[in-house]
């Protein structure tokens, strides 16, 4: 007599059904006890169990509702199967008596096949199951930049992109495409100095400093305002020239900077976030400098930050170049690696701290690593960096191929960008907003969820801008796409904003 | 060695720089108070080691913290 394969559905409770199923799992001799068990009174009609392959539970109606829970990243409970499937053999003479028992049913179990190549009318496309081999030099941005990368780019580097690469990966088109590109928001940037090359409409001027503006285009501050651009090109600069001119990057002149941020924040609302890509290359240790920014989170710099944060004015951090796979050449030990490589303001739970990937989805060997030394969960993002911007062949500052814009500093700018492009859509986003949208649709990159590497993930305009539409239709007026209204706090037409 | 020196809010800035330099201190040739808060205000000060614990005995000085170095990423 023939046999027959057949899938047998037997209907009956079972209590924590993902945990039996787990042990199963893990299990041939438990897979096949289990099954045994399923079918253990329907020996009589010769049902052989033909597989050591875990019996698979169903689920009533009701408790598949619960299961909406499991979109969350927390484990939720177990749950209680109604029936469990197991697949068996049976002699065909009998499979209608075996569908006739109580609380059984019987299901065809086919065999599925790939479909021949020769019916695949793909016009040029692959098959199924062949290797696919892109040609670089003509694929798309998004075919080889994978979310699934765990890869390191390390020196030698990979060669940087051109801006329309980044653009492309950042999806900023979909925001462009309605109009929005960065206007009306300032970005400060707390830096070396921004040449006026780049729309530097007002800033910061100490004693013994430089004045906003006056900048080379080869400084690093103007890499970063071309990094703002990348995504935002309409949007406006503050310069506040900190890691230039005398006693150049110390906490005390940031102090006056974050100081002068706030004071013009007062006035007109201005500058509406800022981009931050500086910080340590060592640190003291925690004993012989406990008050030190990178250990005290009330160190006047720290709380400065917080201050202008409670302003309404997002504060992106470089996470720093002291990651420990191929760190920059002056990162000293004590500030290399997990814990140590994002510290300061850069790791304050209040500020966003941007790692950097290649336009591959890489992470750049560098790139600092989380936990950083005042909140654990940094990094918060991942932007790109090693591509042609300020830098590089036909950029402003010129260059070979060999020269781009590098580092977290780059990173940090782009990222602050796509904030500035977001905030030119939807003018009343708070820092609380910008860090949830920007998270939210982040492309994750290597285990799911955050990761000490590249945090949340990467940062992607389209993605942003699509959630707080879709946001906004659910009910939330505020997050209505509406361009910034030419209010009272604008920066005025009149001077440059220098204070 | 740069320090970043705070005072409660509202103390006569003339008072403070005299007594920092009484303590042996370089006070700044303009010098900037900087409002930390509602309560606190903060000035950036260059001198010795041992600030810190000649602060800590001196009821005007709330708290003394190393004013670091920082450099582009």
């Amino acid at each position: 007599v023939a046999k027959v394969q057949v899938l047998v559905e037997v209907i009956r409770p079972v209590p924590e059904a993902f945990t039996r199923f787990a042990a199963a799992g893990t299990s041939p001799r438990e897979a096949v006890t289990q099954s045994e068990s399923v079918v253990s009174k329907l020996g009589d009609l010769g049902l052989e169990v033909v597989t050591e392959a875990p019996p698979i539970p169903l689920f009533a109606e009701t408790e598949r509702a619960a299961f909406a829970a499991f979109a969350s990243a927390e484990t939720s409970p177990d749950h209680r199967a109604t029936s469990t499937v197991v697949a068996c053999e049976i002699d065909s003479s009998k499979v209608n008596e075996l569908a006739g028992r109580p609380h059984v049913k019987v299901w065809p179990n086919s065999r599925m096949e790939p479909f021949p190549r020769k019916r695949c009318r793909c016009g040029g496309q692959a098959a199924i199951g062949e290797t696919i081999h892109l040609d670089e030099s003509r694929a798309h941005p998004f075919d080889l930049a994978r979310s699934a990368a765990t890869q390191t780019d390390c020196r030698p580097f990979r060669p940087a992109v051109t801006l329309d690469i980044i653009r492309t990966l950042l999806a900023v088109e979909a925001v462009w495409r309605d109009g929005f590109r960065g206007q009306n928001i300032v970005v400060g940037l707390i830096d070396e100095g921004v040449s006026d090359f780049y729309p530097v409409i007002g800033g910061h001027e100490r004693p013994g400093g430089s004045r906003p503006g006056t900048a080379s285009i080869q400084s690093h501050g103007s890499m970063c305002a071309a990094d703002v651009l990348v995504a935002a090109p309409f949007a406006k600069l503050y310069d506040y020239p900190f890691l230039a001119g005398q006693d150049a990057g110390s906490s005390g002149v940031a102090l006056e900077m974050f100081q002068a941020i706030l004071d013009q924040r007062r006035v007109n609302g201005t500058p509406h976030l800022t981009s931050n890509s500086y910080g340590f290359y060592s640190l003291p240790s925690r004993d012989e400098e406990p008050n030190h920014e990178a250990y005290d989170p009330d160190h006047p710099l720290n709380r400065k930050v917080r201050e202008v944060i409670a302003s309404g004015a997002a504060c992106f951090f470089a996470a720093g170049n002291c990651g420990e796979e191929c760190p920059a050449g002056n990162c000293h030990s004590s500030a290399i690696g997990p814990k140590r490589s994002i510290s300061g303001a850069n790791s304050l739970p209040e500020t966003l701290a941007i790692a950097a990937v290649n336009s591959r989805h890489e992470r750049i060997g560098y790139s600092a690593q989380g936990p950083g030394t005042l909140a654990a969960q940094k990094p918060d993002l991942s932007a790109y960096s090693h591509f042609f911007g300020n830098f590089g062949p036909g950029r402003p500052a010129g260059g070979t191929e060999k020269n781009f814009d590098n580092g977290t500093s780059a990173a940090c700018p782009v990222a602050a960008g796509v904030a500035a492009l977001l905030l030119s859509a939807f003018a009343d986003l708070s820092p609380d907003d910008i860090r949830l949208a920007l998270t939210e649709t982040a492309i994750d990159l290597g285990p799911p969820g955050w990761d000490a590497n590249t945090g949340a993930g990467v940062v992607n305009a389209g993605a942003a801008y699509t959630w707080l539409q879709r946001r906004g239709e659910e009910g939330s007026e505020e997050a209505v796409p509406v361009p910034r209204p030419r209010s009272s706090k604008r920066p005025s037409r009149g001077g440059r904003g220098t204070t | 060695m740069k320090w970043l020196v705070t005072f409660k809010k509202g103390i006569d800035h003339g008072k403070a720089l005299k007594l920092l330099t009484e303590l042996g201190y370089q006070v700044p040739s303009q010098p900037r108070f900087i409002p930390l808060g509602e309560d606190e205000e903060t000035i950036e000060v260059e001198g010795p080691a041992r600030l810190p614990q000649t602060a800590r005995e001196n009821e005007n000085i709330l708290k003394v913290y190393p004013s670091s170095r920082m450099s582009a990423f």
